[in-house]
Protein backbone atom coordinates (compact mmCIF):
# COMPACT_ATOMS: atom_id res chain seq x y z
CA UNK A 1 0.00 0.00 0.00
CA UNK A 2 1.08 3.62 -0.64
CA UNK A 3 0.70 6.35 2.44
CA UNK A 4 1.02 9.33 3.66
CA UNK A 5 2.15 10.65 6.98
CA UNK A 6 2.94 13.50 8.66
CA UNK A 7 2.48 15.41 12.21
CA UNK A 8 2.62 18.23 14.20
CA UNK A 9 3.05 19.35 17.82
CA UNK A 10 2.44 21.91 20.32
CA UNK A 11 3.10 22.86 23.69
CA UNK A 12 0.72 23.97 26.36
CA UNK A 13 0.67 27.59 26.36
CA UNK A 14 2.44 29.05 29.00
CA UNK A 15 5.25 26.36 28.39
CA UNK A 16 8.53 26.41 26.95
CA UNK A 17 8.77 23.76 23.90
CA UNK A 18 11.38 21.33 26.03
CA UNK A 19 8.00 21.21 28.60
CA UNK A 20 5.99 19.15 26.14
CA UNK A 21 4.95 16.24 27.79
CA UNK A 22 3.29 14.22 24.76
CA UNK A 23 5.03 11.88 22.47
CA UNK A 24 4.35 10.28 18.72
CA UNK A 25 6.12 7.88 16.52
CA UNK A 26 7.83 7.48 14.16
CA UNK A 27 8.72 11.03 13.58
CA UNK A 28 8.70 10.63 10.09
CA UNK A 29 8.95 7.71 7.24
CA UNK A 30 11.22 6.70 5.14
CA UNK A 31 9.14 5.60 2.40
CA UNK A 32 5.75 5.80 1.29
CA UNK A 33 5.49 1.96 0.20
CA UNK A 34 4.87 -0.43 3.02
CA UNK A 35 3.33 -3.81 3.78
CA UNK A 36 2.75 -2.98 6.98
CA UNK A 37 2.92 0.43 9.11
CA UNK A 38 2.67 1.18 12.80
CA UNK A 39 2.31 4.59 14.61
CA UNK A 40 1.57 5.45 18.46
CA UNK A 41 0.73 8.84 19.89
CA UNK A 42 1.33 8.76 24.21
CA UNK A 43 0.34 11.94 26.26
CA UNK A 44 2.49 11.98 29.41
CA UNK A 45 0.28 12.97 32.67
CA UNK A 46 1.30 16.44 33.82
CA UNK A 47 0.80 15.23 37.12
CA UNK A 48 3.62 12.73 37.07
CA UNK A 49 7.26 13.68 36.73
CA UNK A 50 9.39 12.24 33.91
CA UNK A 51 5.94 11.37 31.82
CA UNK A 52 7.52 13.37 28.42
CA UNK A 53 10.13 10.46 28.73
CA UNK A 54 7.24 7.55 29.80
CA UNK A 55 5.61 8.45 26.58
CA UNK A 56 8.56 8.38 24.38
CA UNK A 57 9.17 5.07 25.09
CA UNK A 58 6.18 3.88 24.75
CA UNK A 59 5.74 5.13 21.26
CA UNK A 60 8.85 4.01 19.88
CA UNK A 61 8.72 0.65 21.57
CA UNK A 62 5.09 0.16 19.97
CA UNK A 63 6.93 1.48 16.69
CA UNK A 64 9.63 -1.05 17.17
CA UNK A 65 7.39 -3.69 17.81
CA UNK A 66 9.21 -3.77 21.20
CA UNK A 67 6.03 -5.40 23.38
CA UNK A 68 7.40 -6.45 27.04
CA UNK A 69 6.00 -3.40 29.30
CA UNK A 70 8.34 -4.62 31.95
CA UNK A 71 11.43 -3.90 30.00
CA UNK A 72 10.24 -0.45 29.03
CA UNK A 73 9.04 0.02 32.97
CA UNK A 74 12.99 -0.92 33.40
CA UNK A 75 14.05 1.06 30.87
CA UNK A 76 12.21 4.55 32.13
CA UNK A 77 13.50 3.69 35.82
CA UNK A 78 16.99 3.23 34.97
CA UNK A 79 16.92 6.70 32.76
CA UNK A 80 15.67 8.66 35.98
CA UNK A 81 17.61 7.19 38.56
CA UNK A 82 20.74 8.03 36.52
CA UNK A 83 20.95 11.30 38.16
CA UNK A 84 21.11 12.30 41.69
CA UNK A 85 17.84 14.05 42.20
CA UNK A 86 16.52 16.49 45.48
CA UNK A 87 13.82 14.70 47.92
CA UNK A 88 11.30 15.94 46.33
CA UNK A 89 12.03 14.22 42.65
CA UNK A 90 12.79 11.24 44.44
CA UNK A 91 9.58 11.41 46.65
CA UNK A 92 7.81 11.95 43.14
CA UNK A 93 9.14 9.29 41.53
CA UNK A 94 7.73 6.59 43.48
CA UNK A 95 4.75 6.86 42.48
CA UNK A 96 6.04 6.93 38.79
CA UNK A 97 4.86 8.37 35.52
CA UNK A 98 1.38 7.60 33.66
CA UNK A 99 0.87 8.58 30.29
CA UNK A 100 -2.47 8.20 27.85
CA UNK A 101 -1.42 5.52 24.71
CA UNK A 102 -3.48 4.99 21.20
CA UNK A 103 -1.62 3.02 18.89
CA UNK A 104 -2.45 1.80 15.41
CA UNK A 105 -1.21 -0.85 12.61
CA UNK A 106 -2.16 -1.41 9.49
CA UNK A 107 -1.20 -4.71 7.40
CA UNK A 108 -1.63 -5.98 3.72
CA UNK A 109 -4.11 -9.25 4.33
CA UNK A 110 -4.96 -11.45 1.31
CA UNK A 111 -7.58 -8.46 -0.04
CA UNK A 112 -7.63 -5.70 1.68
CA UNK A 113 -5.68 -3.32 4.12
CA UNK A 114 -6.81 -3.88 8.15
CA UNK A 115 -6.27 -1.68 10.81
CA UNK A 116 -5.96 -2.39 14.55
CA UNK A 117 -5.70 0.18 17.19
CA UNK A 118 -5.61 -0.32 21.11
CA UNK A 119 -6.14 2.96 23.25
CA UNK A 120 -5.73 3.21 27.20
CA UNK A 121 -6.82 6.74 28.27
CA UNK A 122 -7.71 9.70 26.45
CA UNK A 123 -5.67 10.32 23.36
CA UNK A 124 -7.84 8.87 20.57
CA UNK A 125 -7.97 7.32 16.99
CA UNK A 126 -10.53 8.87 14.47
CA UNK A 127 -11.02 6.61 11.50
CA UNK A 128 -11.84 9.23 8.13
CA UNK A 129 -13.42 8.46 5.09
CA UNK A 130 -14.17 11.23 2.70
CA UNK A 131 -15.60 13.94 4.74
CA UNK A 132 -17.47 11.08 6.95
CA UNK A 133 -16.55 10.62 10.61
CA UNK A 134 -16.30 6.95 10.89
CA UNK A 135 -15.25 5.86 14.45
CA UNK A 136 -13.75 8.03 17.01
CA UNK A 137 -11.70 5.33 19.52
CA UNK A 138 -11.67 5.24 22.53
CA UNK A 139 -13.50 8.19 22.98
CA UNK A 140 -16.94 8.89 21.50
CA UNK A 141 -18.15 12.51 22.98
CA UNK A 142 -15.85 15.31 23.89
CA UNK A 143 -18.41 15.27 27.59
CA UNK A 144 -16.43 11.93 28.10
CA UNK A 145 -12.98 13.79 28.88
CA UNK A 146 -12.46 14.22 32.05
CA UNK A 147 -8.80 15.37 34.27
CA UNK A 148 -8.20 11.59 35.94
CA UNK A 149 -8.56 9.07 32.74
CA UNK A 150 -7.33 5.81 33.26
CA UNK A 151 -3.51 5.73 32.16
CA UNK A 152 -0.92 3.34 31.56
CA UNK A 153 1.87 3.64 34.27
CA UNK A 154 5.43 3.11 34.29
CA UNK A 155 5.39 0.78 37.62
CA UNK A 156 4.07 -2.24 37.20
CA UNK A 157 1.86 -2.56 40.67
CA UNK A 158 0.02 0.20 39.36
CA UNK A 159 -0.86 -1.04 36.25
CA UNK A 160 -3.76 -3.72 36.86
CA UNK A 161 -6.66 -1.50 36.50
CA UNK A 162 -4.73 0.24 33.71
CA UNK A 163 -4.02 -3.44 31.73
CA UNK A 164 -7.42 -4.29 32.21
CA UNK A 165 -8.89 -1.72 30.71
CA UNK A 166 -6.83 -1.18 27.16
CA UNK A 167 -9.50 -1.04 24.73
CA UNK A 168 -9.25 -2.79 21.19
CA UNK A 169 -10.44 -2.12 18.05
CA UNK A 170 -10.09 -2.94 13.95
CA UNK A 171 -11.33 -2.54 10.88
CA UNK A 172 -10.64 -2.82 7.14
CA UNK A 173 -9.17 0.38 4.88
CA UNK A 174 -10.39 1.72 1.54
CA UNK A 175 -8.05 3.52 -0.50
CA UNK A 176 -8.56 7.26 0.48
CA UNK A 177 -8.99 6.76 4.25
CA UNK A 178 -7.54 9.04 6.66
CA UNK A 179 -6.56 8.14 10.35
CA UNK A 180 -5.51 10.54 12.87
CA UNK A 181 -4.66 10.26 16.34
CA UNK A 182 -4.21 12.82 18.87
CA UNK A 183 -3.77 13.83 22.25
CA UNK A 184 -6.89 14.58 24.58
CA UNK A 185 -7.01 18.61 24.23
CA UNK A 186 -7.06 18.48 20.44
CA UNK A 187 -9.31 15.22 20.31
CA UNK A 188 -11.66 16.73 22.72
CA UNK A 189 -11.89 19.96 20.44
CA UNK A 190 -12.46 17.80 17.40
CA UNK A 191 -15.33 15.85 18.55
CA UNK A 192 -16.81 19.29 20.19
CA UNK A 193 -16.81 20.67 17.34
CA UNK A 194 -17.78 17.63 14.91
CA UNK A 195 -21.02 17.98 17.29
CA UNK A 196 -21.22 21.53 17.00
CA UNK A 197 -20.61 22.29 13.42
CA UNK A 198 -19.90 19.38 11.59
CA UNK A 199 -16.99 20.75 9.84
CA UNK A 200 -14.36 19.34 12.13
CA UNK A 201 -13.09 16.95 9.77
CA UNK A 202 -12.80 19.71 6.75
CA UNK A 203 -10.96 21.97 9.58
CA UNK A 204 -7.99 19.26 10.38
CA UNK A 205 -7.73 18.52 6.79
CA UNK A 206 -7.22 21.76 6.23
CA UNK A 207 -4.18 21.44 8.79
CA UNK A 208 -1.05 20.83 6.21
CA UNK A 209 1.93 22.27 7.98
CA UNK A 210 3.22 23.00 12.17
CA UNK A 211 2.08 26.80 11.34
CA UNK A 212 -1.53 25.77 10.18
CA UNK A 213 -1.63 23.64 13.38
CA UNK A 214 -0.19 26.43 15.59
CA UNK A 215 -2.58 28.65 14.18
CA UNK A 216 -5.55 26.78 14.97
CA UNK A 217 -4.47 25.82 18.57
CA UNK A 218 -4.10 29.74 19.56
CA UNK A 219 -7.68 30.47 17.69
CA UNK A 220 -9.16 27.31 19.80
CA UNK A 221 -7.75 28.12 22.92
CA UNK A 222 -8.91 31.62 22.74
CA UNK A 223 -12.39 31.28 22.05
CA UNK A 224 -14.57 30.42 25.21
CA UNK A 225 -18.07 29.16 25.94
CA UNK A 226 -20.86 30.49 27.70
CA UNK A 227 -19.39 28.57 30.95
CA UNK A 228 -16.24 30.33 30.18
CA UNK A 229 -14.23 26.86 29.06
CA UNK A 230 -11.96 27.32 26.20
CA UNK A 231 -13.33 25.06 23.30
CA UNK A 232 -9.66 23.57 22.63
CA UNK A 233 -8.45 22.95 26.48
CA UNK A 234 -4.74 24.41 27.27
CA UNK A 235 -2.66 21.52 27.06
CA UNK A 236 0.01 19.68 24.47
CA UNK A 237 -1.36 19.11 21.14
CA UNK A 238 -0.13 16.46 18.94
CA UNK A 239 -1.65 15.54 15.55
CA UNK A 240 -0.74 12.65 13.82
CA UNK A 241 -2.22 11.89 10.05
CA UNK A 242 -2.04 9.00 8.06
CA UNK A 243 -3.83 8.59 4.68
CA UNK A 244 -3.83 5.50 2.94
CA UNK A 245 -3.19 6.84 -0.94
CA UNK A 246 -4.06 3.38 -2.21
CA UNK A 247 -4.59 0.08 -1.25
CA UNK B 1 -18.39 29.94 35.96
CA UNK B 2 -16.16 30.72 38.90
CA UNK B 3 -12.94 28.44 40.42
CA UNK B 4 -12.02 27.61 36.75
CA UNK B 5 -8.77 29.82 36.47
CA UNK B 6 -6.08 27.41 35.24
CA UNK B 7 -3.58 27.74 37.76
CA UNK B 8 -0.01 28.40 35.83
CA UNK B 9 3.44 29.60 36.75
CA UNK B 10 2.07 32.46 34.70
CA UNK B 11 -1.15 32.80 37.41
CA UNK B 12 -0.19 31.24 40.33
CA UNK B 13 -2.55 31.21 43.10
CA UNK B 14 -2.02 31.29 46.81
CA UNK B 15 -2.61 29.33 50.01
CA UNK B 16 -2.26 31.12 54.20
CA UNK B 17 -2.47 28.73 56.95
CA UNK B 18 -2.82 30.02 60.19
CA UNK B 19 -1.71 27.64 62.75
CA UNK B 20 -3.29 28.03 66.19
CA UNK B 21 0.06 28.43 68.71
CA UNK B 22 -1.99 29.22 71.75
CA UNK B 23 -1.12 27.38 75.32
CA UNK B 24 -4.43 24.86 74.87
CA UNK B 25 -2.22 23.41 72.07
CA UNK B 26 -0.40 21.43 74.51
CA UNK B 27 -3.27 19.39 75.28
CA UNK B 28 -3.48 16.09 73.73
CA UNK B 29 -5.93 15.30 70.75
CA UNK B 30 -9.35 13.69 72.17
CA UNK B 31 -10.24 11.51 69.30
CA UNK B 32 -8.97 9.32 66.55
CA UNK B 33 -5.79 7.84 65.33
CA UNK B 34 -4.17 10.56 67.29
CA UNK B 35 -5.89 10.18 70.19
CA UNK B 36 -2.92 11.09 73.16
CA UNK B 37 -0.35 13.38 70.86
CA UNK B 38 0.06 16.96 71.32
CA UNK B 39 -2.32 18.90 69.60
CA UNK B 40 1.15 21.36 68.57
CA UNK B 41 2.66 18.11 67.17
CA UNK B 42 0.17 17.43 64.97
CA UNK B 43 -0.79 20.04 63.60
CA UNK B 44 2.66 20.83 62.76
CA UNK B 45 3.00 17.20 61.16
CA UNK B 46 -0.01 17.58 59.15
CA UNK B 47 1.14 21.30 57.85
CA UNK B 48 4.40 19.73 56.83
CA UNK B 49 3.05 17.19 55.31
CA UNK B 50 0.86 19.48 53.70
CA UNK B 51 3.53 21.63 52.24
CA UNK B 52 5.31 18.79 51.30
CA UNK B 53 2.82 17.43 49.34
CA UNK B 54 2.17 20.45 47.56
CA UNK B 55 5.83 20.40 46.41
CA UNK B 56 5.68 17.10 45.62
CA UNK B 57 2.75 18.48 43.40
CA UNK B 58 4.45 20.90 41.66
CA UNK B 59 7.48 18.78 41.25
CA UNK B 60 8.03 18.21 37.48
CA UNK B 61 11.40 16.46 35.86
CA UNK B 62 13.07 19.64 35.28
CA UNK B 63 12.63 21.03 38.88
CA UNK B 64 9.41 23.00 40.72
CA UNK B 65 7.02 24.71 38.83
CA UNK B 66 5.90 27.79 40.82
CA UNK B 67 1.94 27.19 40.87
CA UNK B 68 1.33 28.47 44.43
CA UNK B 69 2.85 30.72 46.79
CA UNK B 70 2.50 29.50 50.12
CA UNK B 71 2.08 31.46 53.74
CA UNK B 72 1.88 29.81 57.08
CA UNK B 73 1.60 32.39 60.10
CA UNK B 74 1.43 31.42 63.63
CA UNK B 75 -0.72 33.07 66.26
CA UNK B 76 0.23 32.08 70.00
CA UNK B 77 2.34 33.84 73.15
CA UNK B 78 4.37 36.31 70.50
CA UNK B 79 1.11 37.64 68.96
CA UNK B 80 0.72 36.72 64.88
CA UNK B 81 3.77 36.19 62.51
CA UNK B 82 5.22 33.86 59.95
CA UNK B 83 5.68 30.25 61.19
CA UNK B 84 8.57 28.83 59.20
CA UNK B 85 11.48 27.75 60.78
CA UNK B 86 15.00 27.06 59.27
CA UNK B 87 15.95 29.61 56.10
CA UNK B 88 12.54 30.93 55.70
CA UNK B 89 12.30 32.04 58.98
CA UNK B 90 10.23 35.44 58.75
CA UNK B 91 9.02 35.36 55.46
CA UNK B 92 5.60 35.79 54.85
CA UNK B 93 4.17 34.39 50.99
CA UNK B 94 7.19 31.59 49.77
CA UNK B 95 6.77 30.82 46.33
CA UNK B 96 6.81 26.97 46.11
CA UNK B 97 10.07 25.97 44.58
CA UNK B 98 11.67 28.11 47.28
CA UNK B 99 10.14 26.18 50.15
CA UNK B 100 10.95 22.93 48.08
CA UNK B 101 14.51 23.66 48.20
CA UNK B 102 14.34 25.42 51.95
CA UNK B 103 12.84 23.52 54.69
CA UNK B 104 15.13 23.71 58.56
CA UNK B 105 16.23 20.26 58.22
CA UNK B 106 14.72 16.54 56.63
CA UNK B 107 14.28 13.86 58.90
CA UNK B 108 14.12 9.99 58.83
CA UNK B 109 10.92 8.92 59.46
CA UNK B 110 9.09 5.24 59.33
CA UNK B 111 5.77 4.37 57.33
CA UNK B 112 4.55 1.05 57.48
CA UNK B 113 3.47 -0.20 54.01
CA UNK B 114 2.16 -3.34 52.42
CA UNK B 115 4.74 -6.00 51.97
CA UNK B 116 2.23 -7.49 49.06
CA UNK B 117 1.97 -10.94 51.22
CA UNK B 118 -0.25 -9.86 53.77
CA UNK B 119 2.26 -8.41 55.98
CA UNK B 120 3.34 -4.53 57.33
CA UNK B 121 6.99 -3.40 56.35
CA UNK B 122 8.90 -0.24 58.10
CA UNK B 123 10.13 1.82 55.09
CA UNK B 124 12.52 4.66 55.78
CA UNK B 125 10.95 8.09 54.06
CA UNK B 126 12.57 11.55 54.50
CA UNK B 127 10.37 13.91 56.26
CA UNK B 128 11.29 17.76 55.41
CA UNK B 129 10.26 19.99 58.29
CA UNK B 130 9.35 23.91 57.91
CA UNK B 131 7.32 24.04 60.61
CA UNK B 132 7.78 23.25 64.44
CA UNK B 133 5.21 22.79 67.06
CA UNK B 134 4.93 26.10 69.36
CA UNK B 135 2.26 26.69 72.28
CA UNK B 136 2.10 29.17 74.57
CA UNK B 137 0.03 32.34 75.45
CA UNK B 138 -3.43 33.47 74.17
CA UNK B 139 -5.10 33.07 71.00
CA UNK B 140 -4.85 36.31 68.89
CA UNK B 141 -7.03 34.34 66.15
CA UNK B 142 -8.75 37.88 64.96
CA UNK B 143 -5.74 39.25 64.25
CA UNK B 144 -4.14 36.24 62.38
CA UNK B 145 -7.62 36.47 60.06
CA UNK B 146 -6.23 40.17 59.70
CA UNK B 147 -2.94 39.46 59.14
CA UNK B 148 -4.15 36.97 56.34
CA UNK B 149 -6.95 39.47 54.71
CA UNK B 150 -3.62 41.27 53.88
CA UNK B 151 -1.41 39.16 52.27
CA UNK B 152 -4.52 37.87 50.33
CA UNK B 153 -5.61 41.15 49.22
CA UNK B 154 -2.38 42.32 48.37
CA UNK B 155 -1.84 39.14 46.40
CA UNK B 156 -4.89 39.47 44.54
CA UNK B 157 -4.31 43.13 43.68
CA UNK B 158 -1.14 41.48 41.73
CA UNK B 159 -3.19 38.47 40.40
CA UNK B 160 -6.96 39.60 39.67
CA UNK B 161 -7.53 36.47 37.23
CA UNK B 162 -5.98 33.40 39.62
CA UNK B 163 -7.62 31.01 40.75
CA UNK B 164 -8.85 32.38 43.86
CA UNK B 165 -6.70 32.10 47.34
CA UNK B 166 -7.27 29.81 50.52
CA UNK B 167 -6.86 30.87 53.82
CA UNK B 168 -7.04 27.52 55.99
CA UNK B 169 -7.19 28.22 60.06
CA UNK B 170 -6.17 25.64 61.82
CA UNK B 171 -7.35 26.52 65.63
CA UNK B 172 -8.50 24.25 69.35
CA UNK B 173 -11.61 26.90 70.38
CA UNK B 174 -11.98 30.99 70.86
CA UNK B 175 -10.13 33.97 69.88
CA UNK B 176 -8.64 36.03 72.75
CA UNK B 177 -8.85 39.01 71.18
CA UNK B 178 -12.43 39.70 70.13
CA UNK B 179 -15.31 37.93 67.72
CA UNK B 180 -13.68 36.56 64.63
CA UNK B 181 -16.48 36.32 62.67
CA UNK B 182 -16.67 39.75 61.39
CA UNK B 183 -13.21 39.92 60.00
CA UNK B 184 -13.96 36.06 58.67
CA UNK B 185 -16.88 37.83 56.57
CA UNK B 186 -14.42 40.44 55.55
CA UNK B 187 -12.20 37.64 54.30
CA UNK B 188 -14.47 35.77 52.02
CA UNK B 189 -15.74 39.04 50.27
CA UNK B 190 -12.71 39.35 48.67
CA UNK B 191 -12.70 37.76 45.36
CA UNK B 192 -10.46 37.34 42.29
CA UNK B 193 -12.06 37.46 38.46
CA UNK B 194 -12.12 33.75 39.35
CA UNK B 195 -14.47 33.74 42.41
CA UNK B 196 -14.23 34.76 46.39
CA UNK B 197 -11.43 33.56 48.54
CA UNK B 198 -11.80 30.57 50.22
CA UNK B 199 -11.77 30.53 54.21
CA UNK B 200 -11.37 26.88 55.67
CA UNK B 201 -11.58 25.92 59.56
CA UNK B 202 -10.17 22.80 61.38
CA UNK B 203 -11.51 22.86 64.76
CA UNK B 204 -9.50 20.42 66.63
CA UNK B 205 -10.68 19.38 70.46
CA UNK B 206 -9.53 17.24 73.22
CA UNK B 207 -13.46 16.66 73.38
CA UNK B 208 -14.16 13.18 72.60
CA UNK B 209 -16.92 14.14 70.47
CA UNK B 210 -17.21 12.29 67.25
CA UNK B 211 -16.09 13.93 64.11
CA UNK B 212 -18.07 16.31 61.99
CA UNK B 213 -16.41 16.81 58.43
CA UNK B 214 -18.08 19.18 55.79
CA UNK B 215 -20.77 19.21 57.63
CA UNK B 216 -24.01 21.79 56.25
CA UNK B 217 -25.91 21.92 59.40
CA UNK B 218 -24.32 23.70 63.05
CA UNK B 219 -26.80 21.99 64.94
CA UNK B 220 -24.61 18.59 64.97
CA UNK B 221 -21.58 20.58 66.62
CA UNK B 222 -20.89 20.21 70.04
CA UNK B 223 -19.94 23.92 71.39
CA UNK B 224 -20.46 27.53 70.69
CA UNK B 225 -16.93 27.76 69.26
CA UNK B 226 -17.23 24.90 67.17
CA UNK B 227 -20.52 26.69 65.53
CA UNK B 228 -18.56 29.90 65.66
CA UNK B 229 -16.09 28.28 63.21
CA UNK B 230 -18.45 26.67 61.04
CA UNK B 231 -20.54 29.79 60.27
CA UNK B 232 -16.84 31.31 59.62
CA UNK B 233 -15.89 29.00 56.56
CA UNK B 234 -16.56 29.24 52.97
CA UNK B 235 -19.32 26.58 51.75
CA UNK B 236 -17.31 24.05 49.59
CA UNK B 237 -17.34 24.99 45.64
CA UNK B 238 -18.27 22.33 43.11
CA UNK B 239 -14.87 21.29 41.90
CA UNK B 240 -14.17 20.85 45.17
CA UNK B 241 -17.34 19.34 46.46
CA UNK B 242 -16.51 16.29 43.95
CA UNK B 243 -13.30 15.62 44.92
CA UNK B 244 -14.74 15.19 48.40
CA UNK B 245 -17.23 12.75 47.03
CA UNK B 246 -14.39 11.36 45.03
CA UNK B 247 -12.58 11.13 48.49
CA UNK B 248 -15.33 8.62 49.48
CA UNK B 249 -16.93 11.06 52.25
CA UNK B 250 -20.37 11.30 52.17
CA UNK B 251 -21.54 14.93 52.35
CA UNK B 252 -24.74 17.05 51.64
CA UNK B 253 -25.37 19.14 48.24
CA UNK B 254 -24.67 22.46 50.25
CA UNK B 255 -21.44 21.77 52.85
CA UNK B 256 -19.14 24.06 54.37
CA UNK B 257 -15.15 24.05 54.50
CA UNK B 258 -15.53 22.99 57.94
CA UNK B 259 -14.01 20.04 59.79
CA UNK B 260 -14.74 19.33 63.62
CA UNK B 261 -12.69 17.47 65.91
CA UNK B 262 -10.29 15.79 62.95
CA UNK B 263 -7.95 13.00 63.59
CA UNK B 264 -5.04 13.81 61.79
CA UNK B 265 -5.82 11.96 58.28
CA UNK B 266 -9.09 13.67 58.09
CA UNK B 267 -6.74 17.33 58.74
CA UNK B 268 -4.25 15.78 56.00
CA UNK B 269 -6.78 15.01 53.47
CA UNK B 270 -8.83 18.50 54.16
CA UNK B 271 -5.96 20.17 53.17
CA UNK B 272 -5.18 18.20 50.28
CA UNK B 273 -8.53 18.62 48.82
CA UNK B 274 -8.82 22.14 49.06
CA UNK B 275 -5.32 22.01 47.16
CA UNK B 276 -5.77 19.80 44.29
CA UNK B 277 -7.99 21.55 41.82
CA UNK B 278 -8.90 19.35 39.21
CA UNK B 279 -7.71 22.22 36.59
CA UNK B 280 -4.03 22.18 38.07
CA UNK B 281 -1.53 21.27 34.76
Amino acid sequence: MQISYRTGWLQKNGCAPEEYEDSFAPGEISTENVQEFRCAVADGATETSFSGLWAKILCDAYVAGQTSLEELQKQWLEQVSSQELPWYAEQKLESGAYAAFVCLTLYQAEKSVIWKAKAIGDSCLFHIRGDQLLKSFPIDTWQDFNNSPLLMASRADRNEEALAGVKVLEGQCEGGDVFLLMSDAISNWFLRRHHEHGDAVKLLEEVSNQEDLEKLCKQERGQRDGDGRAFMPNDDVTLVRLAIVSL
Amino acid sequence: MPYTAEISRANPSCIVILIDQSGSMEDPFGQGAAAGKRKADGVADAVNRLLQNLVIKCAKSEGIRDYYHVGVLGYGERGVGPAFTGPLSGRELVPISEIANNPARVEQRTKKVDDGAGGILEQKIKFPIWIDPLYKGGTPMCEALRQSKRLVTEWIRKHIGCFPPIVINITDGEATDGNAEPVADEIKRLSSEDGNVLLFNLHISSSNHAAVEFPDDQSLLPDDYARLLFRMSSQLPDYMWSLVQEEGIIISEHPKGFVFNADLVSVIRFLSIGTRPSNLR
